[in-house]
């Protein structure tokens, strides 16, 4: 590589990668707005719900509401005191696995990103 | 030589962009490190700061106070009379028995959130529109159904279907899907299954007196704690749960998460460490050389400390740049493969619904300068100590 050609090259990647960089608070932002057109559905189902807490962790009971069910779970001694596993894991298990095993055959069930 | 060539800090970028050519090897595990470490942590930053903003998203909608009942230190079924026990305390402006809970289904070899729709608090301006997917809100009495989305499909259920949840009581009865939630509402309602509440009663084998909780709505939030003392008089062994303390669940769990996904990261960030002590404790002999030849022809210390200040801004605001963009495509274009479930935590049945970043401009500036400053101020010492050296004593000795 001549040494214009790296020049050219290493200039290219440092402000194609700064530009990149503005982007970044500039597309979280339009998210957030799209977000905000959600706020109607998700405050008429938040108040049939027993809190506002996500389905990220149903299928531990405990974890389902940690606001709620926390303080009373097992190894919880307060509000946001370190929860067990699963979530929090490290290595999270086999969902795949899971998934089989409770429908065999398929993959219908929707699997993490 | 055309006009650009004549500017100073162009001839200094240049020069600088040389050198990193020189030394590509170097450049390109400092950069690489820096690029890894910055990576990580901007995409743990990113995710932890998404999932804290969207637990708050629902926060107007929570009651005031949960009121559960504890026996022997675990929660247990709650009175429905006991609602007419805090009824008249002063600030309370409604209470209300909630029957929820969960069922496990083995189909699906995990719970499902069973939550009770009451007949009482039904103006029709509560009535789900927003927030289905599919089909329409419940006709109470019905024993009729509303599910997430990914539960319907999983269970292979279509609008019109029926499902009998299991349940240790003879008076539940099978219930008639009718509608679906949005996809937007997915990390919400993945896997709850809405009914009447005297079908919730009877899924989950409670009595006609009996609650999961009391949801308490305050006239006015700062009579809290009060209202929470006189609540745990005059139900004794009452589990109280303020609004509050709830959201900052949320808020510490996921910032306790992110500290210890970054601490399992401890090797990669050491490992930058260690680069950043190598460029730290000396210039190698041919940066040291180089520098002699330089001042040799003319260059002064401070010369020598802008052109090595250039050299390091260079590497290091490519790696910075590179990293903070790979870490939020990381996040929120690909999911966080790898990270999510060590973050978030995982279930089998899951919301593919992505997540909305938190990330503004300061942020993104702050991470960026607090990467960005240690890691140039750091190039500064070792060409500093080569370039006060005489370049005559350098150059005889290489």
């Amino acid at each position: 590589m001549s040494k214009n050609t790296f020049e050219t090259a290493f200039i290219s990647a440092t402000l194609l990668s700064l530009a990149a960089l503005v982007l970044v608070p500039i597309h979280a932002n339009y998210m957030r707005v799209r977000r905000r057109a959600d706020a109607s559905a998700i405050a008429e189902i938040a108040t049939r719900l027993p809190s506002g807490d996500l389905a990220l962790s149903g299928g531990a009971r405990w974890l389902r509401f940690p606001s709620l069910e926390e303080p009373g779970a097992a190894f919880a001694d307060g509000p946001a005191v370190p929860d067990p596993d699963p979530a929090g894991g490290m290595m999270a298990p086999p969902r795949e696995l899971y998934n089989e095993r409770a429908n065999p055959g398929t993959h219908a069930v929707p699997t993490s990103k | 030589m055309s006009k650009s060539h004549q500017n100073p800090t162009l001839l200094l970028l240049r020069f600088a962009v040389s050198g990193l050519k020189r030394r590509r090897a170097k450049a390109l595990a400092v950069g690489g490190g820096l690029f890894f470490a910055v990576a990580l942590l901007s995409a743990v930053l990113f995710l932890s700061d998404a999932l804290r903003a969207e637990s708050q998203r629902a926060e107007a909608a929570w009651p005031h106070l949960t009121v559960s009942s504890l026996k022997g230190g675990r929660p247990t079924a709650t009175s429905v009379h006991d609602a007419s026990k805090l009824r008249d305390i002063l600030a309370v402006g409604s209470v209300r028995p909630r029957v929820w809970g969960y069922v496990f289904l083995p189909a699906l070899q995990g719970n499902v959130t069973v939550v009770g729709v009451s007949s009482e608090p039904a103006p029709p301006e509560m009535a789900l529109r927003a927030s289905l997917g599919s089909g329409r809100d419940l006709v109470l009495g019905a024993h009729e159904m509303v599910t997430g989305k990914d539960l319907a499909t999983f269970l292979g259920l279509r609008a019109g279907d029926e499902l009998g949840l299991p349940s240790v009581s003879p008076k539940a009865k099978p219930l008639k899907l009718v509608g679906t939630f949005a996809s937007n509402v997915d990390l919400y309602t993945t896997d709850v299954v809405l009914m009447d509440e005297a079908d919730a009663r009877a899924v989950l084998g409670y009595a006609d007196d009996e609650a999961t909780d009391l949801a308490v709505t305050l006239t006015n939030e700062a009579e809290s704690a009060v209202v929470v003392k006189t609540v745990t008089e005059r139900l004794p062994g009452a589990r109280v749960i303020e609004r509050g303390s709830a959201t900052r669940a949320y808020v510490l769990a996921y910032g306790r998460r992110a500290g210890l996904v970054l601490a399992a990261c401890i090797p990669v960030i050491l490992a930058l460490l260690m680069i950043a002590w190598d460029r730290l404790s000396g210039a190698g002999p041919e940066e040291r050389r180089e520098i002699a030849v330089l001042k040799a022809v003319g260059f002064s210390t401070k010369d020598v400390l802008w052109l090595k200040l250039a050299e390091s801004l260079a590497t290091g605001v490519l790696a910075t740049a590179l990293g903070i963009v790979v870490g939020y495509v990381w996040v929120f274009a690909l999911g966080a493969p790898g990270l999510r479930a060590a973050l978030v935590g995982w279930s089998v049945l899951y919301p593919d619904a992505p997540l909305t970043p938190a990330v503004d401009a300061a942020e993104v500036l702050g991470l960026s300068l607090a990467i960005l400053g240690p890691f140039a101020l750091l190039s500064i010492v070792p060409a500093w100590r080569a370039a006060i050296v005489d370049p005559m004593d350098v150059l005889r000795s290489g």
